[in-house]
């Protein structure tokens, strides 16, 4: 070994030891009548480093949970408490699609990386809470700070809703029409990691450059068959990569009260290419046939060359006064070529096609098998 | 070195603005990770169009290479004060953060170039500061990246969350009531599982 790959190691060898890190000092927080009970836990890799004047966690956890409750398990959401730990911004991680029966156990794995401040009284680095938990008669227990009832109740609808259609084409086309949709889904998933890397500013609208400039456009709504919510106007901002849609009115089209829907944002880069970036989220306690005006100020940034040209809206999912909830059926979805384009498969679509790449076509189909 | 250098240190090195160790230990790894090279490929690419752009616009400000020289000051600063205060971490680089982030070395080299940078400059340390630190007072900021989500306050990286599985297939979705989701299924246990980040 010559004198300078020497010097390397030997400086190698006192970097990595500077960088060790301390083992984190996590708590695993459920209530005492929690449905779900804490069987084990892998802290793996997770350590804490100290940088300036913050502690560094970096946090590798793998839980195996038990469900102590009668009712089956659809979905757990967890919650990373970060009042302390990571000033002004929260974490939280959710397992939809799940079919967990009385006393069986189910693994958790996620990755969290996170600052918090170096004197916090010695308490524990991180602190996991259980946030929500939604049974199959789409009760649910917990906290839900994270509004993960919401969430995870339209998953559930759609995971039923995917698995009768998948059901339906096995009956009716046989395992050619099963293959045939579960590999036209691949695709979709597949096509669908064009979408560009993006951020979300807050309280801001675009920033205007000389050689941006700022343009207001119409929103366009696409039609959402049987939806309780009519899309009737809507205003964007944009701005090179960026965009804003500030405001847009709707009506409710049913005879129930609306309590929250889902707006979808579709964008349209330069090149002709869709994508849906995301959702705009509104409370408007609607009456029947009542319009209301949905504000919103949050700056949508595009990375990369992605310029945005324009902006399309969908209604994804509506929230009833009586808890009801309103999802797309397969026949609306399928009803416009851009929607079936862009609206991303439901989770439980998702984890079918993974079956089918991991365990083949009979995998799927004794997966149908199981109830809802 | 089994460990990727992070972005910063891939941009020094393409700018050749690295030491000649941390340079050295870079390109090593760079020769055999494919997607650092790429990386490094793009830093290089960037700047060269900004040399063709500065060539067909020639002192368009009148005073190029004090701006460029000025830019480059800040840049330095920006990163070597963002290391410095624990900003901006890379969990996938602690031989390189182990260099770098050792507050007493950092904050020598990063009162060095303060000092160095306002004098070359001739500008009052403070408004050098100011202007590294004013230019990341841009708020909150959700951010997808390649490996999952991040959260940013005032410039400061708080929160980043991302699979298990780095390689895992995802798709990212922003809500305007200020989170940010993305989803993947977990390669070692098939379940799907959505990661999300808040702000307050």
């Amino acid at each position: 070994m010559s004198p300078a790959n020497k010097i390397i190691v030997v400086l190698l060898a006192a970097a990595s030891a500077f960088a060790q890190s301390a083992p984190v000092r996590g708590k695993i927080n459920f209530p005492t009548n929690s449905p779900v009970s804490l069987l084990s836990t892998d802290w793996g890799e997770s350590g804490v480093q100290s940088r300036g004047g913050a502690m560094d966690v970096d946090l590798r956890l793998s839980l195996q949970l038990r469900n102590e409750d009668k009712r089956r398990i659809r979905g757990v959401t967890l919650a990373v408490v970060t009042q302390q730990s990571a000033p002004g911004g929260k974490a939280w991680i959710t397992v939809p699609t799940l079919d967990v029966a009385a006393g069986e156990a189910f693994p958790i794995r996620w990755n969290v990386h996170l600052l918090r401040p170096l004197q916090n009284g010695g308490a524990p680095d991180v602190e996991i809470t259980l946030d929500g938990v939604l049974f199959d008669n789409l009760s649910f227990f917990g906290p839900d700070q994270m509004k993960s009832r919401r969430a995870m109740t339209v998953w559930e609808l759609e995971s039923r809703r995917d698995r009768k259609y998948f059901r339906s084409l096995l009956e009716s086309q046989g395992e050619d029409g099963l293959r045939a949709a579960l590999t036209d889904s691949q695709q979709r998933q597949l096509d669908r990691k064009v979408q560009p890397g993006m951020s979300l500013a807050s309280g801001r609208g675009p920033r205007v450059t000389n050689s941006e400039i700022e343009r207001k456009v119409d929103v366009a709504f696409l039609k959402m068959p049987e939806s309780p919510i009519e899309p009737l106007s809507g205003t964007a901002r944009l701005t090179g990569h960026e965009a804003v849609v500030p405001q847009f009115e709707v009506r409710n089209k049913s005879d129930r009260w609306v309590k929250h829907f889902e707006m979808g944002l579709i964008v349209r880069d330069k090149e002709g290419r869709e994508f849906l970036a995301g959702s705009a989220p509104a409370d408007p306690s609607l009456g029947p046939g009542q319009k209301s005006s949905v504000m919103q100020e949050t700056a949508l940034r595009f990375n990369g060359t992605a310029t945005v040209d324009s902006i399309s809206g969908v209604v994804t999912s509506v929230e009833f006064n009586d808890g009801q909830f309103w999802i797309p059926s397969r026949a609306a979805l399928a009803s416009d070529p851009r929607l079936r384009a862009v609206i991303p498969p439901s989770p439980e679509e998702q984890r079918l096609v993974q079956i089918y790449k991991k365990r083949g076509l009979p995998g799927v189909i004794d997966e149908l098998k199981r109830g809802n | 070195m089994s460990k990727h250098p992070n972005e910063n240190i891939l941009a020094l090195c393409a700018g050749g603005d690295l030491d000649f160790i941390e340079r050295m230990l870079v390109t090593l790894h760079v020769r055999r990770c494919g997607g650092c090279r790429e990386r490094m490929a793009s830093f290089k690419a960037i700047r060269n169009d900004l040399a063709s752009v500065r060539e067909k616009h020639a002192d368009p400000l009148g005073d190029w290479d004090r701006l460029s020289d000025e830019m480059t000051a800040n840049i330095r600063l920006g990163i070597s004060m963002a290391e410095c205060a624990g900003l901006a971490p890379n969990p996938h680089s602690r031989v390189f953060d182990g260099f770098l982030a050792r507050p007493a070395v950092l904050a020598t080299g990063g009162a060095t170039l303060l000092f160095l940078g306002a004098f070359a400059l001739n500008m009052p340390v403070g408004q050098i500061w100011e202007r590294v630190m004013l230019r990341d007072q841009t708020g909150l900021v959700l951010e997808s990246t390649a490996a999952g989500i991040e959260m940013r306050r005032d410039g400061r990286r708080v929160i980043s969350v991302h699979p298990p599985d780095r390689k895992a297939s995802r798709a990212v979705a922003a809500n305007l009531d200020g989170s940010m989701s993305a989803g993947y299924v977990d390669d070692e246990t098939g379940q799907v599982t959505i990661i999300n980040v808040a702000g307050q």
